[in-house]
């Protein structure tokens, strides 16, 4: 794979071999001429996206609901800003989080991103996944990808998924009564596809690629704002970072943010619930053991 | 040329250690638990008296307690509960209950969920047969009796220490999920909720003794109950000032109703059971009372941190508050 | 329950989407209380099949609860449909 720099973005020297603006078949490996990467079974793949950029043109959304058949949900108006999609749901896998800051009068607007926020959210497939560590059937699974996907014919809607993911993403669908969150579109991943919703991101906030490279990719560009004079640039969700805390170790899907991570309904420092499996058990036992020793006491006086 | 000053952008630090209290328009950032709180509660609370019942039966009869046999059938029968009635509430919960066998295609020790489906298959395979051949034993001629009996004393000791980790890992499972309210006090909830399963068992057994005529039985078993209840009692103090301290405690005035009943199930099985020691006509009634007392307090602990949980999933700041760098596991 | 006939364009999951013969496209996602199973849908898809969806509506989403579907018996269909089938 030849991977060059053409007009700025990190493309494979095959954009070069297909000049056509309309193709009657899926080309092969079609990832490398829209992301610069070949997706190939057992690596790690994942999704920086650098709110920076973020338009909030929603066109991720839109691109997920597409290819994932998934029904429009959350009908009617929030008030929330251009928000009306309100949250990740079994519906809806991509997110674009409005943040309207107001308070400052119009003259006094920062010139960088003029008091907007904007963001979109999507299942962080964690590279420890508390949903999958909770599942009792085995239907969440870690695929060939890296990536975390529920199985539809093993799922059988015992929901515990849903309270253990720290960022609030698995849901479950009352209609077919199975859980549901981005597959990060794992049928594309297998033919070599980009995923839909980083394909038609227009400002390519939304970045696809392995991750150990959007990582590389996320570092240089945080330098890059922090020389430019945004200091308040971090990433959430790389190794050890916030949003990584607590044994998540990193996020597959990572983000690059300028607020704390609240501003963005993030949690700082989520934790990784099966951390806490052994310690409630063993005082939970003790306790019983314990009060087994008192009957043992009780039950052999005689009276 | 004159440029209108610039203001700095937003703090330095992204990442500050207090919570100020921001959130995105007051949205949750977690999802509650889609469990039905009164058939999962009911479960748990099934869980916790069946799994103690067998720990009690059990260790009346390894202990050889004076005129134990009642006690150890009832124990036993009771246990039975759990893999019966329990169960059925399980699977109803499912949102796709026809594949309910699908919980036993894995065994993954991180989660409770799983843990706990192999306990409670491993309790109702050795409960199972401790009550069956209990119940056999009562048919059968004398010499084949003692060969069941035998069966049974074998059979219960695995039993029993399922029983434990029945009444127990329900505790587990709560905490181990992002919900702010389950996951800040591990310990002290799974003491909690173990000494509550064993308030509940001891005092349902404690009823039936009673109500059998085994005055002594039944007073020890009494006495099991009220030390269950203080053990349940210290851990909940516990549990509190940890919510307090955490600042997440706000959660449970969604579920003040139930949290008073479960108080007052904690509390007044004392002031019965003290005015039924001086009382001697009335003593039977206001024990009874106190065990029942206990019983409800029991099931409501459990559905009320369930509400409250849910509650605290729905609050944002609360989960902010929460997930903090102080707060993370050293 | 209401019922609607038409040609199995897409699958994901547990949704699918119908094409009516009246050439209208409507979403359905596979109820908990029907028999078929998720896994049984592609299949439909890669033969385009006629099937017949029971359905309920749900106010919730854009979209219908399927509850039965019956496969219907082959018989020419419009070429659109097979171009697809094809790609």
């Amino acid at each position: 794979m030849g991977a060059a720099m053409i007009a700025g973005l990190p493309l494979s020297n095959r954009v070069r071999d297909y000049p056509e603006s309309e193709f009657r078949h899926p080309l092969p490996h079609e990832a490398e001429l829209t992301a610069g990467v070949r997706i190939e079974p057992g690596r790690s793949y994942g999704f920086f996206t650098d709110t920076t950029v973020c338009i909030g043109c929603k066109a991720c959304e839109v691109a997920c609901k597409e290819w994932n058949n998934l029904p429009a949900d959350n009908l009617g108006l929030t008030g929330d800003s251009y928000d009306n999609t309100g949250h990740l749901s079994a519906n809806t896998w991509r997110h674009v989080a409005f943040i309207e800051q107001m308070a400052d009068r119009p003259t006094e607007m920062r010139p960088f991103q003029s008091n907007w926020l904007m963001m979109s959210d999507v299942c962080k497939h964690c590279h420890n996944p508390p949903c999958m560590e909770a599942c009792p059937t085995g239907a969440l699974f870690k695929t060939e990808f890296d990536t975390v996907v529920v199985q539809q014919d093993i799922c059988n809607g015992c929901g515990y998924c849903v309270p253990a993911c720290p960022f609030g993403v698995v849901d479950l669908n009352p209609l077919d009564g199975k859980a549901h969150k981005c597959t990060l579109c794992y049928d594309r991943l297998k033919g070599g596809l980009e995923p839909a919703c980083a394909k038609s991101c227009p400002t390519d906030s939304i970045q696809f690629g392995e991750v150990a490279d959007l990582q590389q990719r996320a570092a240089k560009r945080l330098e890059h704002l922090h020389a430019v004079g945004v200091p308040s640039a971090y990433l959430y969700g790389a190794p050890d970072g916030p949003g990584a805390t607590g044994g998540l170790k990193y996020l597959n899907a990572f983000f690059l943010l300028t607020d704390r991570p609240e501003v963005y309904n993030l949690p700082e420092a989520p934790t990784r619930p099966s951390d806490r499996v052994a310690p409630s058990l063993l005082s939970g036992l003790a306790a019983v053991a314990g009060l087994a020793v008192a009957a043992v006491a009780l039950f052999s006086r005689r009276d | 040329m004159n440029f209108i000053p610039l203001p700095s952008p937003s703090a330095a630090r992204p990442v500050s250690d207090a919570y100020d209290g921001t959130t995105y328009y007051g949205r949750p950032a977690l999802k509650p638990a889609p469990f039905e709180n009164s058939v999962v509660g009911s479960y748990i609370f099934l869980a916790g008296l069946c799994g103690v019942a067998q720990v009690i039966a059990t260790v009346a009869d390894v202990a050889r307690a004076p005129r134990r046999e009642g006690l150890v059938r009832r124990g036993r029968l009771l246990s039975m509960l759990a893999p019966t009635l329990g169960s059925v509430l399980l699977v109803y919960d499912l949102h796709t209950p026809k594949r309910f066998y699908n919980m036993l295609r894995i065994a993954r020790p991180t989660s409770p969920m799983s843990i706990g489906t192999w306990i409670l298959m491993g309790f109702s395979i050795f409960s199972g047969a401790t009550a069956a051949a209990q119940v056999a034993a009562d048919w059968v001629r004398p010499g084949w009796a003692r060969l069941l009996h035998g069966i049974a004393r074998t059979t219960q000791v695995p039993a029993a220490v399922a029983g434990a980790g029945l009444g127990t890992y329900t505790a587990s499972l709560l905490s181990s999920t992002s919900t702010p309210l389950w996951a800040a006090a591990p310990k002290s909830l799974a003491v909690q909720f173990g000494s509550s399963s064993m308030a509940s068992g001891a005092a349902a057994l404690a009823m039936a003794e009673r109500h059998a005529g085994s005055r002594s039985l039944a007073r020890k078993l009494d006495t099991l109950a009220l030390a269950a209840l203080a053990v349940e009692l210290g851990a909940s103090v516990v549990s509190e000032a940890t919510y307090r301290t955490r600042g997440i405690s706000a959660a449970e005035d969604a579920a003040a109703d139930t949290r008073t009943i479960a108080q007052i199930g904690t509390i007044a099985p004392f002031a019965l059971q003290m005015l039924a020691g001086k009382g001697k006509r009335s003593a039977g009634i206001l024990s009874d009372l106190a065990s029942l007392a206990i019983l409800a307090g029991s099931f409501c602990l459990r559905t009320g941190v369930m509400e409250a949980g849910d509650e605290s999933a729905r609050r944002p700041q609360d989960y902010f508050r929460f997930a903090k760098p102080g707060n993370l596991p050293k | 329950m209401k019922r609607v006939e038409g040609t199995v364009l897409f699958t994901q999951e547990s949704r699918f989407m119908l094409e009516t013969d009246a050439g209208e496209r409507h979403l359905f996602i596979l109820s908990h209380k029907a028999s078929a199973e998720a896994q049984q849908l592609p299949p439909l898809q890669h033969r385009q099949a006629r099937v017949r969806v029971t359905y309920d509506n749900d106010p919730a989403i854009i979209g219908y609860a399927a509850h039965a579907i019956d496969v219907l018996p082959e018989q020419r269909r419009g070429q659109g449909a097979r171009q697809w089938a094809r790609q």
